[in-house]
């Protein structure tokens, strides 16, 4: 039996295909103009990588934003089941995961079956999420994968106060004419990033083992610097955190599939 | 169903046939912008009292630039309805200072509003003796304000029978409200927010005859489908029924709540054997599920909540709060740490008036009932 | 940052205690200074410097910082006396407290304090949205309810939760307080109105919670000891009443810091000798520039009025003011005490109605409580003080989590252009995080507004 899981969000949207309890295959790609193109791209993508069809798959479950409009899909499970799910399948000992994506930040506690136990999400403005992060590499003229490494090179790093995107622009602004280094602004953004997901994190509280995914789990300046406030160290994944999502959907997929045709 | 339709369609107008027709028979109408408000002395004076709302409304640009964004959407939607000239059918507004929001809402409605009666209710904040005793003082100077304004007299008796029509329809609302104790129960959330609504844009008595003729029907009705979450609503400015349908269509089923545009509007009797009529009035105010702008009332409306989350079959809880109220902000976080104790989860949704649906609470929501579901 | 395990109040104190040091040949440019300087913290260094550069607010701030001080202090040893701690807010007269031998304290003014910490009052922001808090609540209190929190701040052994009627995010942290950590908690609501019958419902609430506290504590009210503590707050407001009368030449000599002070001892200490101390020093030392001539510097080019409260997390601007831009900050709402009245000493009663005519007229409660247009409120009393202190212009603050001043500050604001011709600028900020909007935004926001009045 081959499912799929499909994770459309709003910067990306991933594709997992799984078999037998393994996976075949994933994919990753930029989100196109409508969620129903994006999941039909990542998928073809992934299935033209195994040389499959849609006709192969037995099931498919779809989430992220764009969970409900994907015509390929028999059913749908929001991210937040989906992204405690794969990650507790990847790691069977995680009990809470965050998730930072591209518009928003969740906080997901899940059971030993890697069942939702409770969750929190940011519902406030960009700041605390991949889109800020990608704006302040921008104003520091870095790509968005540099943040991670640079911030490592730093020495004294800045400290990033104001919580509006806006003001927070003009502060680096301010630190680089002050001709602070480039690795030290890029310390503070990522410490400031920490700071604010740390906020959310500790609204449903944390039970290790702790894992992070989402795009900005790959930077390794916010994920260190989070691990530092909250006196913990994160699980790694063996797979690309970025396709947690899907894999989850993937995973329910298997088990829709075995409830439909018992 | 079709004996629903007329409760749905009066819900979804704030003008509705109901009110237009009570208007032509030369009638007034005075309109309340919080469920403290005693409705009943209101209708003691042959005036008809409806809860001001603001069906369908998504632009609130006029609103804005008088109150600031960080005054709720549910302030700002009421005083753009004035400024669009919708509430024009109005003989008054009577308002309050429940609230911070609530208070400006009203500066607001004085300064720009032109009708003959405009009215401050002054609302007590902390439950106790005090509070029905200045409840009393404050319905003693509405009436007053009333019988001046519209060179009328309200007698006792007056009062008395508006305390039996209102009386009436917590009653019959107390049952309809039984049948939702039934698994699953015989009309969704959906239907129930609409007859709630209805009940507030409608002459209580056509209203009550309506609501009387339906139970019945509604008693009889077969209810089906599949077992769905059993949910509880509490929150502030949440009188969408199209809201709770959102939340209805995901798989759930609001079988209760804690809303003033809900089952607190029409909890509790009044006295009708008390000598003194307002003094009645007020301690069916002070006595039921209070507003989290009543500093004190939060053991109060617990005990109230907690008994409705008992017998109503409750299996999970969702604040849906309007964004800038502290209060409710404040309450969602004491609510959440009692209901944990007894292991009831709540879901916490920031909502602005008019939000029916958007994607982050489809996904909230959503991943809420899968919870349920998985920790059932 | 790095959790701090000292006690908040005991580091308070010390910075108050330090700051209290302030001669007044001090030499800010001695080497010694310099480096000492060098070592605060930014914004307590700015502050620092805002009391220590003008002679004159040398010597009015080292009275207030060791008054301060010293009153603080006794919270430390408050357990061991058996003294008992009360939390109030901004609208509660602490002179009941004074009187039954208990320390009241305003939780506003604490988290102004707590802006002298090292570690600055973020993190205690940040820690109470994080346990469930909203952040559209007031700064001025989440603050306090952070710090108790990481238990850096001991709980007070009672809570009165005044402010219902006045400011919702306040009430709401008081019941928050209460019921989270677990602290007695007493209520007092404020009406709508300001008329005879509103004083009445209100006095009454009062007396209760007069009632109740002896109940509770076991304290007992001693009409000698009211009487002593009711005079020195008759004294106090003989002392502002003449220095606000100062406030009113052109140039105005009263030096702008006067304004944070005011607030802070009205809050805290009036009832005591201490705070009888204090404004006399003001007094003197505003008559005496009266009669050198000194105002602002270089020269007073502009009487600001601020509709509404000032910022605190950053005391620089009121120096700025002073010693750089020629404004002199003649009133802000916090320190608009004009309409407190003498208390009659005859009796228990006299005195306890007198206190709670007070407290419906302290800052905020009359202006924001009721209809902004009604007599006594908030617009009228703006035109009063706009044309007694000859205010060129105003300015808005805009606190963040003040629904109640943005629902109306607009209408306030076009009143008083409409009526008296003063123009008012609208900043966006909150008072004592100094995340939201920078200190650095708001002065070049009032550079620009001044510029177009001059």
């Amino acid at each position: 039996m081959i499912v799929a899981g499909c994770d459309v969000g709003s910067l990306t949207a991933e594709a997992v295909i799984m078999t037998n309890g393994s996976i075949l295959g994933s994919e990753i790609i930029r989100v196109r103009p409508t969620a129903e193109q994006s999941a039909k791209d990542v998928m073809d993508k992934v299935l033209a990588k195994l040389h499959l069809s849609y006709d192969n798959i037995d099931y498919c479950v779809s989430t992220g934003y764009g969970r409900e409009t994907i015509p390929f899909a028999d059913s749908n499970v929001s991210e937040i089941s989906c992204h405690g799910r794969g990650a507790q399948w990847l790691i069977p000992t995680i009990r809470t995961v965050i998730d930072v994506g591209g518009q928003d930040c969740k906080a997901i506690r899940v059971d030993e079956r890697g069942l939702l136990e409770d969750f929190v999400m940011n519902d406030k403005c960009a700041a605390g999420t991949g889109r800020s992060l990608e704006l302040m590499a921008e104003v520091l003229g870095v790509d968005i994968t540099r943040l991670g490494p640079l911030s490592l090179e730093a020495t004294s790093p800045v400290v990033i106060t104001n919580q509006c995107s806006i003001f927070a622009e003009m502060e680096i602004m301010h630190y680089l004419c002050e001709e602070r280094s480039i690795a030290d602004v890029a310390a503070g953004i990522n410490e400031a990033m920490a700071r604010r997901v740390k906020m959310l994190v500790g609204k449903v509280g944390v039970k290790e083992d702790i894992g992070v995914t989402g795009g900005v789990s790959k930077n390794i300046g916010v994920v260190q610097y989070l691990e530092k406030m909250l006196g913990k160290k994160f699980v790694q994944f063996s797979e690309d955190p970025q396709i947690v999502g899907a894999l989850g959907a993937a995973i329910f997929a298997a088990e829709k599939a075995r409830e439909s045709k018992p | 169903m079709e004996d629903l339709r007329y409760f749905a369609e009066m819900a979804s107008e704030l003008n509705n046939a109901e009110i237009q027709a009570w208007k032509r028979a030369g009638k007034r109408v005075i309109g309340t912008v919080c469920s403290n408000i005693p409705e009943e002395l209101i209708y003691a004076a042959g005036i008809l009292p409806i809860r001001l709302r603001a069906p369908r409304l998504q632009d609130t640009s006029s609103a804005d630039s008088l109150l600031h964004r960080i005054n709720c959407s549910y302030t700002r939607s009421v005083l753009e309805l004035l400024l669009r000239g919708e509430l024009g059918f109005l003989d008054g507004i009577v308002t309050t200072n429940t609230c911070d929001h609530m208070l400006r809402l009203a500066g607001e409605l004085q300064a720009e509003a032109r009708m003959p009666f405009i009215h401050y209710f002054s609302m007590y904040h902390a439950l106790g003796k005090a509070a029905d005793e200045w409840f009393v003082l404050e319905m003693e100077k509405l009436k007053g304000s009333l019988e001046q304004a519209f060179s009328m007299k309200i007698s006792d008796d007056d009062v008395r029978r508006a305390i039996f029509v209102y009386n009436r329809t917590r009653r019959l609302m107390g049952q309809l409200n039984e049948f939702r104790k039934a698994d699953p129960p015989p009309l969704s959330g959906t239907e129930y927010f609409q007859i709630v609504l209805a009940g507030m844009s409608t002459p209580r008595e056509q209203f009550n005859d309506r609501l009387e003729a339906l139970l019945p029907l509604i008693q009889s009705r077969r209810a089906g489908g599949a077992v769905q979450s059993r949910l509880m609503v509490v929150g502030g400015g949440c009188d969408a029924p199209e809201f709770i349908e959102f939340i209805e269509r995901k798989g759930a089923r609001i079988v209760t709540d804690g809303l003033c545009f809900g089952m607190r509007h029409y909890s509790g009797t009044i006295d009708e054997n008390d000598a003194n009529p307002l003094h009645a009035i007020a301690l069916r105010y002070t006595n039921r599920a209070a507003c989290p702008a009543i500093i004190n009332g939060f053991p109060q409306s617990y005990g109230i909540l907690s008994k409705l989350i008992r017998e109503w079959g409750v299996q999970g809880v969702i604040c849906a709060r309007l964004k800038f109220c502290d209060h409710w902000a404040g309450a969602r976080k004491l609510l959440a740490e009692e209901l944990r104790k007894d292991g009831l989860p709540l879901l916490d949704l920031e909502r602005e008036y008019s939000t029916t649906s958007s994607g982050q609470m489809s996904t909230r929501i959503q991943a809420f009932l899968e919870m349920l579901k998985s920790q059932a | 940052m790095s959790t701090p395990k000292a006690d908040a109040i005991e580091r308070i104190v010390e910075a108050f205690e330090m700051a209290s040091a302030l001669p007044e040949d001090m030499d800010l440019e001695s080497p010694e200074m310099k480096a000492l300087i060098e070592m605060m913290p930014e914004s307590r260094r700015n502050t620092f410097l805002a009391m220590a550069k003008d002679p004159d607010v040398r010597k009015m701030s080292a009275v207030f910082n060791r008054c301060l001080g010293i009153y603080w202090r006794k919270l430390l040893s408050a357990k061991d006396e058996g003294k008992k701690v009360v939390f109030v807010p901004f609208n509660f007269a602490p002179e009941i407290f004074h009187a039954l031998d208990m320390i009241p304290v305003c939780v506003e003014v604490l988290t102004t304090m707590a802006l002298t910490l090292e570690e600055g009052i973020e993190p205690y922001l940040d820690l109470s949205v994080e346990r469930g808090l909203p952040d559209t609540m007031c700064s001025a209190q989440r603050a306090v309810i952070g710090l108790f929190e990481t238990g850096l701040l001991e709980k007070p052994d009672l809570l009165v939760n005044g402010a219902l009627g006045s400011c919702d995010p306040n009430s709401k942290a008081f019941e928050y307080m209460a019921e989270k950590f677990n602290i007695p908690v007493l209520y007092l609501d404020i009406p709508f109105y300001h008329d005879k019958r509103a004083l009445d419902y209100y006095a009454k609430g009062y007396k209760n919670i007069v009632k109740a506290i002896q109940e509770m504590t076991g304290a007992k009210l001693d009409v000698d000891r009211l009487r002593e503590v009711v005079e020195n707050t008759n004294r106090a407001s003989e002392l502002f009443f003449e220095i606000n009368e100062l406030k009113r030449n052109v140039p105005n000599p009263v030096p702008n810091y006067y304004n944070m002070h005011h607030t802070g001892m009205k809050l805290t200490m009036v009832g005591t000798p201490d705070a009888v101390e204090y404004y006399q020093t003001a007094l003197d030392v505003s008559k005496d520039r009266f009669k050198r001539g000194k105002s602002v510097l270089p020269e007073e080019r502009i009487r600001l009025l601020f509709l509404y409260t000032g910022y605190y997390f950053d005391n620089s601007i009121y120096s700025w003011f002073q010693e750089e831009m020629g404004v002199s900050y003649v009133m802000d709402v916090l320190t608009a005490f004009d309409f407190n009245p003498l208390i009659d000493t005859s009796s228990v009663d006299s005195m306890l109605y007198g206190l709670a005519e007070e407290m419906l007229n302290l800052p905020m409660t009359r202006q924001l409580k009721g209809g902004w247009d009604m007599p006594d409120n908030w617009l009228s009393d703006m035109l009063y003080y706009a044309r007694t202190y000859k205010a060129d212009c105003g300015v808005f603050t805009g606190h963040t989590a003040c629904k109640q001043a943005w629902g109306v500050y607009r209408l306030v604001a076009d009143e008083l252009k409409r009526q008296l011709g003063i123009p008012s600028l609208r900043l966006e900020g909150d008072g004592w995080d100094s995340r939201i909007t920078p200190m650095s935004v708001i002065k070049d926001q009032f550079e620009e507004f001044f510029a177009t009045l001059l």
